[in-house]
């Protein structure tokens, strides 16, 4: 299944590059035990897509990235889940099925 | 302030590198507690993959009664732009100058990050010596391998710590609390493994006598920007049982002990699922040594499969137990093996310590290119004592020998050598020993690259001059300090950086000190005292000369 979020970086990661956020969204993910979804291969990865990269050093309310989940999980709960691992900055604002 | 920092942000590299606020970090309201900087003369990518800096931090920061933050050496365009806009070096969590603080301490692991030293204080608008520094100026203090011999460095410091800090820092903060500076200064010379200079006579090293009691930082920082070492690690060990002639770290981190199995269990399901990391690296100096390595590996193995979790193993012995265990844990086959021969010849080999025999090495690489492995990276010293042209030439030998066992399993097999300059360290059996100048070592240098003419072998060394310098430091006296300044002086920092390092500054601070670097190689008799002689690393004199046959 997959879960478009809807995030906002705010003051305290403006100056992260947007390599940075991936990896700490990745690590967070990990933390919060969501059931990603992973590409098959060597180096399998996060079946993630990210919107466009934000300019270093702006902020946003409203940025973009679709999970995908191996196993069932509803969206609020991604959500939830989320916010308690994302780093100060970082915030899930929404959450939906596509 | 914090409006300018903001506008220089934007325009330097990795900004994330000044900013705190990554996962784990701690953030405290300033109040009255007692403000800690826990300095790291290098960028904040090495700093981040430094285990002392994590424990310090975490340890510090768990009581209520002290704010600990951390400082990184600037990159040079950051540099420019902290002196470009009048503004002083500051911390990365509340962005407050450096001199606002109570403590500072640095983690001292390179002599060629003492300019940086130098560089940070400057910048955090410190007075440099500590003859210098007035009542309300903070206390400036250092711990760290280096400080096994302080005496090039030593004036810059209130107090050093010797050995290991994790009890230490808790005593520190007490008797930080004292009043008066003078006050200050009497209760840390109290302090066992504290060296107060103006105070002080000697210092006996501090270690841990449990491991499995201290606290370890089960919830490190994780970085924004890639670390070095982008990984969850855990210390099983300390020290190590083997007494190679030449290793600093083997002899001063003595004696060896063990975690507890279960203590190393907890710490690990604790550190994965407080990190996120994907790979897990059980770290010490020999981690085959610790009775419970087998089992150990293989629960963390098993308990790990799921979560995507890698197991990584470095430094384990040479041999097909160690290469066996590695890759039936590890969940990602490592792309290459890293051997440390240290020496071509066995004679060589035997002479220095090192209890590893060609037929380790051989089984060994037999195994890891049996596994799949296609690339093996080797380490030799070069300029060790009694070493021959033969000996040197054994190296290229070796390295064929096992290129060959390679192309018995893969056609795109590949062996790279690696050559660094030895370094007589202080606390060792080699303290005394002659190390060679930079014109020896570039000779040596091209005779190793000249009898490997192999297009699979890649041989590769370390900068001579830059070793040269690691040399005239790691044995140096209070002599060295007026030449580090000057150095700074003429633009040196960040030298342990290729694009920055540039030796005839060096050769100039030298010069203008009137000081004759060379001399600081040359061999020392073993009744000369030593410039280390009033530091007790817990291995006496007389135990390394009997060592050094």
């Amino acid at each position: 299944m997959r879960v478009q979020i809807k995030y906002i970086k705010g003051e305290e990661v403006k100056f992260i590059s947007h390599r940075d956020l991936i990896r700490a969204f990745g690590r967070a993910i990990r933390r919060a035990e969501i059931p990603i979804a992973y590409s098959q291969g060597f180096n399998p990865r996060m079946k993630i897509s990210w919107g466009q990269a934000l300019k270093v050093g702006a902020t946003s309310s409203g940025e973009t990235a679709e999970l995908l989940l191996a196993l069932p999980l509803s969206p609020s709960e991604v959500m939830a889940r989320l916010n308690h691992q994302l780093p100060k900055g970082l915030a899930v604002i929404g959450a939906n099925l596509l | 302030m914090r409006e300018l920092i903001e506008a220089i942000l934007p325009t330097v590299l990795r900004p994330s590198r000044y900013i705190g606020n990554e996962i784990n970090a701690v953030h405290k309201e300033w109040h009255d507690q007692l403000k800690v900087a826990i300095a790291y003369p290098d960028l904040y990518e090495i700093g981040m993959s430094n285990l002392a800096v994590q424990i310090l931090y975490h340890i510090l920061n768990a009581r209520a009664d002290v704010i600990a933050e951390r400082v990184f050496a600037p990159w040079g365009d950051m540099e420019a732009a902290l002196t470009a806009n009048r503004l002083p070096l500051f911390t990365l969590e509340s962005w407050k100058p450096l001199n606002e603080f109570n403590l500072i301490g640095f983690s001292l692991g390179y002599e060629l990050n003492y300019t940086n030293v130098v560089n940070m204080l400057k910048l955090g608008r410190i007075p440099l010596h500590r003859t210098e520094r007035e009542e309300t100026d903070p206390l400036i203090f250092a711990g760290g391998p280096s400080l096994f011999n302080p005496e090039p460095v030593i004036d810059l410091f209130d107090f050093i710590v010797i050995g290991e800090a994790e009890e230490a820092i808790v005593e520190i903060i007490e008797a930080a609390k004292q009043t008066t500076r003078k006050e200050k200064l009497e209760a840390l010379s109290k302090i066992e493994g504290v060296f107060v200079p103006g105070h002080s006579v000697t210092v006996t090293k501090r270690h841990i006598k449990d491991l499995s009691s201290v606290p370890y930082p089960t919830q490190p920082i994780i970085p924004f920007t890639e670390p070095v070492h982008d990984r969850a690690v855990i210390e099983i060990m300390r020290g190590c049982k083997w007494g190679c002639k030449f290793c600093q770290a083997g002899w001063t981190t003595r004696p060896v002990r063990e975690k507890k199995l279960e203590t190393l269990i907890d710490q690990a399901e604790e550190i994965v699922k407080k990190t996120g990391y994907e790979e897990l690296s059980l770290i010490s100096l020999s981690s085959s040594d610790h009775s419970k390595i087998e089992e150990l590996a293989k629960e963390l193995a098993t308990r790990n499969e799921k979560r995507r979790v890698n197991i990584a193993l470095p430094s384990m012995r040479t041999n097909s137990f160690s290469v066996k265990l590695a890759h039936e844990v590890a969940r990602v086959r490592s792309s290459s093996i890293t051997i440390a021969p240290e020496t071509g010849s066995q004679r060589l080999r035997d002479y220095i310590g090192k209890k590893m025999t060609e037929e380790n090495i051989m089984e060994s690489v037999q195994a890891v290119f049996a596994s799949g492995i296609e690339a093996v990276k080797l380490y030799f010293m070069i300029g060790l004592p009694t070493e021959t042209e033969e000996d040197l030439l054994e190296i290229g030998q070796l390295a064929r020998k096992i290129f060959e066992v390679g192309r018995c399993h893969t056609r795109r097999v590949r062996v790279t050598v690696n050559l660094s300059t030895f370094i007589p360290k202080p606390h060792t059996p080699f303290q005394w020993e002659r190390q060679i100048t930079i014109n020896e070592t570039l000779q040596k240098q091209r005779l190793i690259k000249e009898s490997i003419r192999q297009k699979f072998i890649d041989v590769r060394w370390h900068q001579a001059e830059a070793s040269f310098l690691e040399g005239v430091f790691s044995r140096g006296d209070a002599r060295l300090l007026p030449v580090i300044e000057k150095a700074w002086e003429l633009g040196a920092r960040l030298d342990a950086w290729s694009e920055f390092f540039d030796f005839d500054r060096w050769l100039k601070a030298f010069a203008d000190c009137g000081i004759d670097p060379t001399d600081y190689l040359r061999q020392r008799s073993k009744d000369e005292p030593l410039p280390w002689d009033y530091i007790d690393s817990g291995v006496s004199k007389e135990q390394l000369i009997a060592s050094t046959n």
